[in-house]
């Protein structure tokens, strides 16, 4: 069973145990918010039939202290920014932590999987912040993904989830090849492929060969090596990310399909709730 | 009035008749005695006349001396009642005279006649007067001449027998008519003093009633006023009345609504005194529940912190030799860092939170508690900052380590660990910390301010906020400097000496171009300094370091140009737009050309790549400038925001370096 690890992030006071507490209990503490468990878990089934256990990691408490809050993005996996839809300053933080999230693993956002979920929309009398508005910043963001969901209510979360492990199960292979150097080298790869296609190939030799010094940095490789099989080794990471640009490109319309399939589902769910 | 006029009237008349007969008889005797002795006896009677006048003129009252005054002749009796000739017997001589009679009013007055005429006419002062009412009149039957004499006699007077006088008259009818009339003149005269008393009485009864007219209209103004006054009274009552009736009704009303107000008070007093207990009762019951809270967490973490003694720590330092060895003591202690020592330090801190709970009341506190033992959770310090080490070297020994693997897939079987991975445990002491301020903030709410507690938490708090601030500083710290310390040990440095502090940190990392045609170099963007490498067979080289303090940054491409140098002074924040052209011509640097590569010529056309808003100038002491260029305008704003920052950062650490500098001085 694959294990994947959830970090619900977001500013102080938006229902992020709520909402971590509703999805794993199914209950909803109005007065009181437990703090009991630290790390919950979930076994959900895709809907391919597999299931995947889900730890998801409540950061409450520390919105100020960002450097401990480093610490548990770089555990995670995957990641749940949570806003108040009658809170805008914790949308703006939102954009903070994205940011954030983007810089410690060094990677674009599209290869992260994030949901966005405007919390509290029980609360009609006081948002202050429309779904239109946040639609349009997810999408220039480039996160696929934006609901509006209450803990009280328990509305969305179930989807928010589901839309999670979707995202979990698409990106999957850069899961996989999780260090550091290599999307670095990815990155720097495609720079010197879109700026320096016209150069001779002893200028390329020497590029990768730097480009593989700087990806060094966390891998222990030995000076032993020979410059040729760092040739070819930067000539197999170039093939793996055209694969990955491939891959990438096929998985969005299995994405929608997918999501068709999932209102589908709940559809038929609904008359089984209903006897 | 009337009375007297028809009396006086019958008088008239009477004395008219008597008067005529009077004469006749006077006449009749007259001839008589001329004919016997006419001289003789006519002397004689007017000597004894006027001796007895004499007399009686002494003797007589002075009312009778003063009336005499008055009348000195008959013309002054203007209203006799009777008058005539009657014959007076004299009182010494004892003979018969003519003498005149006058009555008036109430008064009797006798005159001598006059000799020679025959005319009969009185004449000169009375001869007697007598007072009517004072005298009596008697007839007298012993004379030679009677019947027909009768004798007048005063009362009153001290000598009865010496104011009298007889009279007598020659006819019958005369006698009776005299005899009769001078009682009833004393009769009249009571009459009339009846009369004027009744006149008086009726004058005084007239005033009376003239009084009492006064009186009858006085009191008749009075009454009207009266009753004017009683309408005005009885209206002055009746808006009396009627205020008092409102005043009454007012007060009535008034009382009702206090009653109600008061009502309504003691109604609202008691729900806000339910309301109240009901708060302090939830508070108490929310406070017991968050201290249970803060104990069973504490439970489950100190459990957890014994359980990875347990399953890891232990059994990979117990095994006995070499071969069955899957972890050094030094990879040992970097994968866990003091995690022994956390657990001491928090199972200490469980003893004493189930010493406060299993004596818990309402005036517990707790709060005391973190502000005297938590100094000890600072050594968090060095686990916190050890996390991230632990992290790779987890991921390395699991990869490269199969044995350690194995122990690892062991573990996770194990029940208690609820198939929770390591990392899951590793990372908890990190969640821990924050969560004590979670916990005691929600503590800190349901405490009343009157508590005893309440300064406790809220001081407990601020040292919980203290000691985590400086766990994440340090956390921080440690970041920048092993990020500096990489970057150190990455750089290759012949000719350019490149220092680094331990205050130097990383800002901002990146691909740039110094010109259009070169390729791809690296900047490094610290506090303090901006460094430029070239990377060259697996190598970095340092070409330039440009200290901050020398640099200043203008964009070209904005609409005005906005320049950013400490030495001008000028601030400007300003992201530059991308819709403007770019300048054609840029100028190569002596510095660059001396480390060997190229010369960069000049370029008049410009080219796709790095064409508009992705490049801005750097001016180093205001005399070289290089031109950097960028991949995207979004990455060229960032690098001209980050520099522009770090830039206003100096100059304002150096305005405080220099006012401390002048506060020094001044002191």
């Amino acid at each position: 069973m694959q294990t994947y690890k959830v970090v619900v992030l977001g500013a102080s006071g938006t229902g992020k145990t709520s909402l971590t507490v509703r999805f794993v209990n199914g209950d909803f503490v109005e007065t009181y918010d437990p703090t009991i468990e630290d790390l919950y878990r979930k076994v959900i089934e895709t809907n391919k039939g597999e299931h995947i256990m889900l730890e998801i990691m409540d950061t409450s408490g520390t919105e100020r202290y960002l450097a401990m809050r480093d610490l548990y993005i770089r555990n995670a996996q995957a990641f749940v920014l949570v806003y108040s839809i009658t809170s805008r300053v914790s949308l703006l933080e939102l954009e903070n932590i994205k940011n954030y999230i983007c810089q410690v693993k060094d990677r674009p956002i599209s290869q992260i999987p994030m949901v966005v979920l405007g919390n509290k929309c029980d609360l009609e009398d006081t948002r202050v912040v429309f779904p239109e508005e946040v639609e349009a910043l997810t999408k220039k963001w480039g996160i696929e993904d934006f609901l509006e969901t209450s803990a009280k209510i328990d509305m969305n979360i179930q989807s928010a989830y589901d839309c999670l492990t979707l995202q979990l199960m698409s990106k999957q292979s850069f899961l996989n090849g999780s260090s550091n150097g290599k999307d670095k080298k990815d990155k720097k790869e495609k720079k010197t492929h879109k700026k320096d296609s016209g150069s001779n190939n002893s200028s390329i030799n020497s590029s990768s060969s730097s480009l593989s010094v700087s990806g060094g940095s966390n891998l222990s490789i030995s000076s032993s090596c020979s410059s040729s099989s760092f040739s070819n080794l930067s000539n197999s990471t170039s093939s793996t990310s055209v694969n990955n640009l491939n891959q990438s490109q096929t998985n969005a319309p299995i994405r929608t399909k997918s999501k068709r399939s999932l209102k589908s589902a709940k559809v038929d769910k609904n008359p089984k709730g209903k006897c | 009035m009337i009375f007297l006029f028809k009396t006086s009237n019958k008088y008239f008349y009477l004395l008219g008749v008597g008067g005529s007969c009077f004469l006749g008889f006077v006449f009749l005797y007259f001839l008589k005695k001329s004919y016997n002795n006419k001289n003789n006896k006519f002397i004689e009677s007017d000597n004894n006349n006027k001796n007895n006048f004499e007399k009686e003129e002494k003797e007589m009252s002075q009312q009778l001396i003063e009336i005499r005054k008055k009348i000195n002749d008959y013309s002054k009796l203007k209203y006799p009642t009777k008058q005539g000739i009657l014959f007076k017997k004299s009182r010494y001589l004892k003979e018969w005279r003519n003498r005149f009679f006058v009555i008036e009013e109430d008064i009797l007055y006798y005159f001598d006649i006059e000799k020679g005429n025959n005319s009969n006419k009185p004449i000169g002062t009375p001869l007697g007067i007598f007072n009517l009412l004072n005298c009596s009149f008697t007839l007298i039957t012993n004379e030679k001449r009677s019947p027909l004499v009768f004798k007048i006699q005063e009362e009153n007077g001290t000598n009865k027998d010496y104011k009298n006088c007889l009279i007598s008259c020659e006819s019958a009818e005369e006698f009776n008519q005299w005899f009769q009339l001078l009682p009833q003149i004393k009769q009249t005269m009571d009459r009339k003093k009846d009369l004027v008393i009744k006149l008086q009485a009726l004058s005084r009864k007239k005033l009376q009633q003239k009084k009492y007219q006064q009186l009858k209209e006085s009191a008749l103004t009075i009454q009207r006023f009266y009753h004017l006054y009683e309408g005005e009274r009885k209206l002055a009552r009746f808006i009396f009345n009627v205020i008092k009736v409102q005043s009454y009704a007012r007060c009535f009303i008034d009382r009702m609504r206090y009653k109600k107000i008061k009502e309504e008070i003691m109604v609202i007093q008691s729900h806000f005194q339910v309301i109240k207990a009901k708060n302090r009762l939830e508070k108490e019951f929310m406070r017991r529940r968050i201290a249970q809270e803060l104990l069973s967490t504490e439970k489950s973490y100190v459990y957890n912190l014994k359980l990875i003694i347990d399953i890891f720590i232990r059994p990979l330092i117990n095994f006995n030799s070499i071969e069955q060895r899957v972890l050094s003591v030094s990879e040992i202690s970097g994968v866990f860092g003091n995690w022994e020592r956390l657990y001491k330090i928090n199972s200490d801190l469980l003893v004493l939170i189930q010493c406060k709970l299993d004596n818990w009341s309402i005036d517990q506190t707790i709060g005391d508690l973190f502000i005297e033992n938590t100094d000890s959770l600072f050594e968090y310090t060095p686990y916190v900052t050890n996390y991230d080490h632990s992290r790779k070297l987890l991921a390395k020994l699991t990869s490269g380590n199969t044995n350690f693997r194995n122990f690892l897939d062991a573990a996770q079987r194990d029940k208690r660990s609820k198939y929770l991975d390591i990392s899951s445990f590793l990372i908890q002491p990190i969640q821990r910390l924050p969560r004590y301020e979670l916990l005691l903030r929600d503590l800190l709410k349901s405490t009343s301010t009157l508590h005893k507690d309440h300064k406790y938490l809220s001081k407990g708090i601020v040292k919980i906020k203290e000691i985590t601030m400086y766990v994440n500083d340090q956390q921080k710290e440690r970041e920048n400097l092993s990020q500096v310390i990489q970057i150190q040990k990455e750089l290759i440095m012949d000719n350019i000496k490149l220092s680094f502090s331990s205050a130097t940190r990383l800002i901002r990392e990146g691909e740039i171009k110094v010109s259009k045609k070169k390729t791809w170099n690296y900047m490094y963007l610290f506090n303090s300094q901006l460094v430029i490498i070239q990377k060259k067979d697996d190598k970095k080289l340092v070409k330039e370091v440009i200290q901050l303090e020398q640099l200043g940054i203008r964009d070209d491409n904005s609409s005005s140009s906005n320049t950013i140098t400490n030495d001008s002074g000028t601030d400007l924040l300003n992201n530059s737009s991308n819709n403007l052209l770019l300048l054609s011509s840029t100028i190569s640097s002596p510095d660059l050309s001396s480390s060997g590569t190229n010369a960069i010529n000049t370029s008049s056309q410009a080219l796709p790549i790095g064409t508009i808003g992705n490049k801005f100038k750097l001016i180093i002491s205001s005399k070289t400038e290089i031109s950097l260029y960028f991949d995207t305008p979004e990455e060229k704003n960032n690098w001209f925001a980050d520099i522009a920052i770090t830039l206003n950062r100096l100059e304002t650490q150096k305005k405080n370096f220099e006012k401390s500098i002048n506060l020094q001085t001044i002191n």
